[in-house]
């Protein structure tokens, strides 16, 4: 990771947060609001591996807690978001360049991410809605399935044009 | 094996300063760092959101004409039952303001009863995955807005301001599960309490009279506040769906539709004035009643 990748990873991760409640929230879809900035963690964490992929999350976590109009605990979304960076990191290694094997490990992600929140609002923050959370994974599920399609070339581009991929970036677990 | 512990070093460090900023988070009181840090960030994102707002709405606008220019005649008819709906609605509101123009005038205050509202539109909505129902309007302390005012639109009562930056609002929906509202019976005059369940077509109602009276259907109306804030007093909530009273609970509950479709906010009102009299019925014990307590006392 040289300085530009990181400086395109904060500066992708802040346009989806800025994105996500101005726009992609008043789209009224039904169930979860499409998750660009989970998404985008974890194309990164599949490009880059488990390092940047819960740096990025860390990262994320902060802008979403901080850009209003919720203002859920500081710091909840930063746990959740920096383990699901580091597994998809972990999980992401594609040697034979498949196409549908990151995909699906997002569609996982995303799940998993609405399940970690929803126990650690419970911890932290009181009380949730049972009754929305099963339509809550799977719309999640899917918008974020759909999203990623998008998202992995989007940030593989990025990662390629902003200089030669040195071997201290492929650290793998 | 180097890089595997660098790894999971960042990654506990990682870990760690969440929890740590979770945790100090929770404990924090109104001057603390983290909420300067928060209020600081809302400022600086509160004139790029109004901006993307700005960009996106026209496109947005088109697409939601376009749409409807194809459906045009499945509108029309879903208009029709709107109409009607509305026009239901209307008779119901003129009978609350006739009962409310009679009790104002039985208690002798000389309610204004009209609110100076600063409209906004709605530029944000919360992920519904964030667990929790708030927005952010395009109005802030500039035109007048400080925490903790009411917002209303055409439909009824929406929620109430939480925090401001000079050009944006945030507010917290009355769906909300934080969000509780001192409510009335309107007709009966029953108190309670209406908190929300994170459910945008459901509202939970607590009265605190375990044997009041109420029915399906019955509106429910705001109790208001001192100085109509956070709440002013007198505003629409929704209709009740169903009434149940648990045995051994002592409040009474109901299940009470919003008036308000918080799916497709767009349009709403702050109230920045509420009438210059508060038209809060004053409540005083009855003559029966002293005695009561009087003959329980002796």
């Amino acid at each position: 990771m040289n300085i530009y990748r990181w400086i395109a990873l904060g500066l992708s991760i802040l346009f989806a947060a800025l994105l996500q409640p101005t726009v992609l929230s008043t789209l009224n879809l039904r169930g979860a609001t499409p998750d660009l900035v989970l998404t985008l963690v974890c194309a990164w964490a599949i490009a880059k591996g488990p390092l940047v992929g819960a740096s990025a999350g860390f990262i994320a976590g902060l802008f979403i807690d901080l850009i209003p109009p919720t203002q859920p605990v500081l710091g909840l979304s930063s746990l959740a978001l920096v383990t699901i960076g580091f597994t998809v990191g972990v999980l992401g290694r594609t040697p034979n360049k498949s196409f549908f094997r990151p995909i699906m490990i997002i569609t996982g992600a995303s799940a998993t991410f609405i399940l970690l929140k929803a126990g650690l609002t419970i911890i932290f923050d009181g009380e949730i809605a049972y009754s929305q959370l099963g339509e809550l994974l799977v719309t999640q599920a899917i918008y974020v399935g759909i999203l990623s399609v998008f998202v992995l070339p989007v940030v593989a581009w990025l990662d390629r044009r902003l200089g030669p991929n040195l071997r201290a970036d492929e650290i793998r677990i | 094996m180097r890089d595997n512990g660098r790894v999971r070093a960042v990654l506990a460090v990682l870990l760690l300063v969440s929890l740590t900023l979770t945790i100090i988070d929770l404990r924090s009181s109104d001057g603390s760092l983290i909420r300067v840090v928060r209020a600081a960030s809302a400022n600086v994102v509160a004139p790029i959101q109004v901006g993307i707002f700005n960009v996106v709405n026209p496109v947005r606008d088109f697409f939601t004409s376009y749409s409807e220019l194809v459906n045009v005649r499945e509108r029309a008819s879903e208009l029709e039952a709107q109409n009607v709906e509305l026009q239901e609605k209307l008779k119901v509101s003129d009978e609350a303001r006739r009962r409310a123009a009679e009790l104002d005038a039985l208690l002798d205050i000389a309610g204004t009863g009209s609110y100076k509202i600063v409209p906004a539109r709605v530029i944000a909505v919360g992920p519904k995955q964030d667990f929790s129902w708030t927005i952010t309007i395009d109005a802030g302390s500039n035109d007048g807005i400080t925490p903790n005012m009411t917002i209303i639109n055409g439909q009824g009562l929406v929620g109430r301001t939480s925090s401001v930056t000079p050009t944006t609002a945030n507010a917290i929906l009355i769906v909300d599960k934080t969000s509780r509202v001192g409510s009335r019976v309107a007709g009966r005059g029953e108190l309670g309490f209406a908190s929300g369940e994170d459910v945008p077509e459901e509202i939970q109602f607590e009265l605190f009279d375990p044997v009041a009276k109420i029915e399906v259907n019955d509106i429910l109306i705001t109790w208001g506040s001192e100085g109509g804030q956070p709440f002013a007093a007198g505003v629409p909530i929704g209709r009740v769906l169903s009434v149940a009273s648990k045995p051994g609970l002592l409040t009474k509950s109901a299940r009470v539709l919003p008036f308000v479709d918080f799916s497709t906010l767009d349009l709403v009102g702050v109230v920045i004035d509420s009438p210059r009299i508060d038209p809060r019925p004053i409540i005083t014990p009855t003559a029966s009643a002293v005695e009561e307590s009087e003959n329980t006392s002796q």
